[in-house]
């Protein structure tokens, strides 16, 4: 799964997040929230899989069959994603020479400076606040601290150059007060140093970091920026009600006006931490006047909100829909030979691996001549092998004719293409390892359900688009064309001789530049 | 003295007015006892005031001197406070002082001195 598609999934989940945050922000326990977003950024983050039935993938699905009458053709759009490009070098040794795409050069860099921007606040923010001073033996603090029972030692200081209070660190986590607040106003003292052991107890500090590097990975989805956001209001909200729980409801009002005291002297040097009073205050105000006990009704909301949508948006659909094209299974994972295997055993034997990926080389490379293509193509389309495809797809999916006989012709059609591109010498087709798929006499195995079995790695490979240069010392060739490719090699040549007939240099020198030319090939 | 100097220098220059000159090592120390800094965010510290003025380097041993002395960043600090909360009415803040005071009559003589001083 690729960081595109892990997007777009949970663009998909953070959209009903908003709806239902838009719904019920003052109905159920706001704690809700927090976990919600918590289980799309892990999502967004780990490629765990978790399979459900009734996932969004196979809603998905069934609403496209119904609307198109077929099944949807997983998508072979990736970034990352690499080409694959065969070069013949003089040894006659085969060099496989990758070029990452230009999209994906723009992704990572961005993604970086991303994230050391992050960085850079973060350290500098941090250098700022240790140089606060602590506040010992205050007994009150001291006491409010101890409530709440952590093993990590908290420990509060006062600092002059901020004005409402700040959490930071995760190990040792400090309370930092302003300068200017007055510690013998109990009542507020409680309010903000319980707030900030809210925040402490809950690591929230951890889901900050946390939400920066969803940011990092998927800074190109604004929906992830959303959600950025409201993550970070979410939690305030829901420390908000904890502490309200904490301290009982009858102090809602004054815990309001002790909110509303810090906000008017918000700043913005807080970045990597929880700061007392933020821009959100209204939301947060609304929230602490409505705050109610929670009962049974909410909590249960809750638990059927987060499994629900869980099962539903963090999700796999089963796997054996994922090969969701009859027995074509798209990929652009590694292929080794063991994994090739491993997908045959779970799909079945009749699975045909489609890859993009550079790891041709990995598994056994011999090619297909015109002929023997042809051959394949034949048998694949004989009107008993077609019968039995349809009959075995209709079995295995569950499907109509209709839709079995579209399905076989999608790959008939593929494969034609694929031999019409071999005959032109613009597509190289290996054929499957020999142990797996060939009898004894070399013949292509036909298993019971007359599928036959072949990986076409590089399926897609079209190398009529390619374009090739070689940087040959400081001077650079091309580009050619995949057809010029002698031409190349040629003019390097003639160069080189034109260079030693001059006595710039030297025969050897002009064979070793030759040898040790960089040959590079883009789309 | 033109920036204002933090809590965090205050701590560092506290350090110097009461024990007298110290290499930065040891001040490092002392504050690592007194309020736990570590000792980067102790020579971060010195660093800036250096920066500032307020503190010399002398060689050998880096030794670190005051230059300024407690009553001179006092007097500041007041200044400050004058200028911020009374207008830069010195008359003011001695009324305000004695409005909601009990202070002896020596204490009195004393402020009173010091608002000579600082006209």
């Amino acid at each position: 799964m690729n960081i595109l598609d892990m997007s777009i999934i949970c663009s998909i989940f953070i959209l009903f997040i908003i709806l239902i945050r838009a719904l019920f922000l003052y109905k159920i326990r706001k704690y809700t929230f927090v976990i919600l977003w918590l289980i799309v950024m892990i999502r967004l983050i780990l490629p765990i899989r978790i399979e459900s039935p009734i996932n969004v993938f196979v809603l998905l699905d069934n609403i496209v069959e119904k609307e198109q009458g077929l099944i949807e053709q997983p998508t072979s759009e990736m970034i990352p994603k690499t080409i694959l490009v065969e070069k013949i070098n003089d040894t006659g040794h085969n060099v496989l020479y990758t070029r990452r795409y230009p999209l994906q050069i723009i992704y990572y860099t961005i993604g970086i400076l991303i994230g050391l921007r992050f960085f850079v606040l973060y350290i500098k923010t941090y250098r700022k606040l240790r140089e606060a001073i602590p506040i010992k033996d205050n007994v009150f603090i001291n006491a409010l601290i101890n409530k709440f029972r952590l093993r990590r030692k908290v420990s509060v200081l006062y600092y002059d150059r901020i004005q409402s209070p700040i959490t930071y660190g995760v190990i040792r986590p400090k309370i930092l007060l302003p300068k200017s607040l007055d510690l013998s106003n109990l009542q507020q003292l409680n309010y903000i140093i319980t707030h900030e052991m809210v925040h402490i107890k809950r690591y929230d500090m951890i889901l900050n970091h946390l939400s920066h590097l969803c940011v990092c990975l998927h800074w190109f989805n604004p929906l992830v920026w959303i959600m950025y956001l409201l993550f970070d209001k979410d939690r305030e909200i829901a420390c908000d009600e904890k502490v309200l729980s904490l301290l009982g409801e009858n102090e809602k009002a004054y815990y309001a006006k002790s909110l509303i005291e810090f906000a008017s002297l918000e700043e913005r040097v807080c970045f990597m931490n929880h700061n007392y009073s933020r821009n959100n205050i209204k939301e947060r105000i609304v929230s602490v006047m409505k705050f109610k006990k929670s009962t049974l009704y909410t909590s249960i909301l809750a638990g059927v909100l987060i499994i629900g949508s869980t099962l539903v948006f963090a999700s796999e659909k089963p796997s054996s829909k994922e090969v969701a094209c009859g027995n074509f299974y798209m990929t652009n994972e590694e292929l080794t030979e063991e994994r090739v295997k491993e997908l045959r055993d779970k799909y079945g034997n009749d699975l045909i691996i489609l890859t993009e990926k550079d790891q041709v080389q990995k598994i056994d490379r011999e090619e297909y001549t015109v002929q023997e293509y042809e051959k394949e193509v034949a048998a694949f389309k004989s009107e008993e092998n077609q019968n039995r495809y349809i009959s075995w797809y209709i079995e295995k999916y569950n499907a109509t004719k209709a839709e079995a006989t579209d399905n076989f012709q999608k790959i008939a059609d593929k494969m034609t293409s694929d031999l019409e591109k071999l005959r032109r010498g613009t597509l190289l087709i290996y054929k499957p390892s020999t142990s797996l798929l060939k009898d004894k006499q070399g013949n292509p195995i036909y298993d019971e359900e007359g599928m036959h079995q072949y990986v076409s790695i590089g399926g897609s490979m079209d190398l009529e688009q390619l374009q090739f240069t070689s940087t040959v010392g400081d001077t650079v060739f091309g580009p050619y064309s995949y057809i010029e490719k002698d031409k190349m090699k040629k003019d390097i040549q003639s160069y080189l001789d034109d260079q030693v007939t001059k006595g710039i240099i030297t025969q050897e020198e002009a064979d070793e530049l030759y040898e040790n030319r960089h040959n590079e090939c883009s789309q | 003295m033109k920036a204002k100097i933090f809590d965090s220098e205050l701590q560092v220059m506290e350090i110097l007015w009461k024990e007298g000159d110290r290499s930065a090592g040891q001040i490092a120390k002392i504050l690592k006892e007194k309020i736990d800094w570590n000792r980067n965010t102790t020579y971060t510290v010195i660093k800036k005031c250096i920066k500032k003025g307020i503190i010399e380097r002398h060689e050998p041993n880096f030794i670190c001197k005051a230059v300024i002395k407690k009553e001179e960043v006092q007097q500041y600090e007041t200044l400050q406070l004058i200028d911020k909360m009374f207008d830069g009415s010195s008359t003011k803040f001695f009324a305000a002082f004695l409005d909601h005071s009990n202070l002896s009559n020596e204490e009195i003589a004393n402020l009173k001195k010091l608002v000579e001083k600082l006209k």
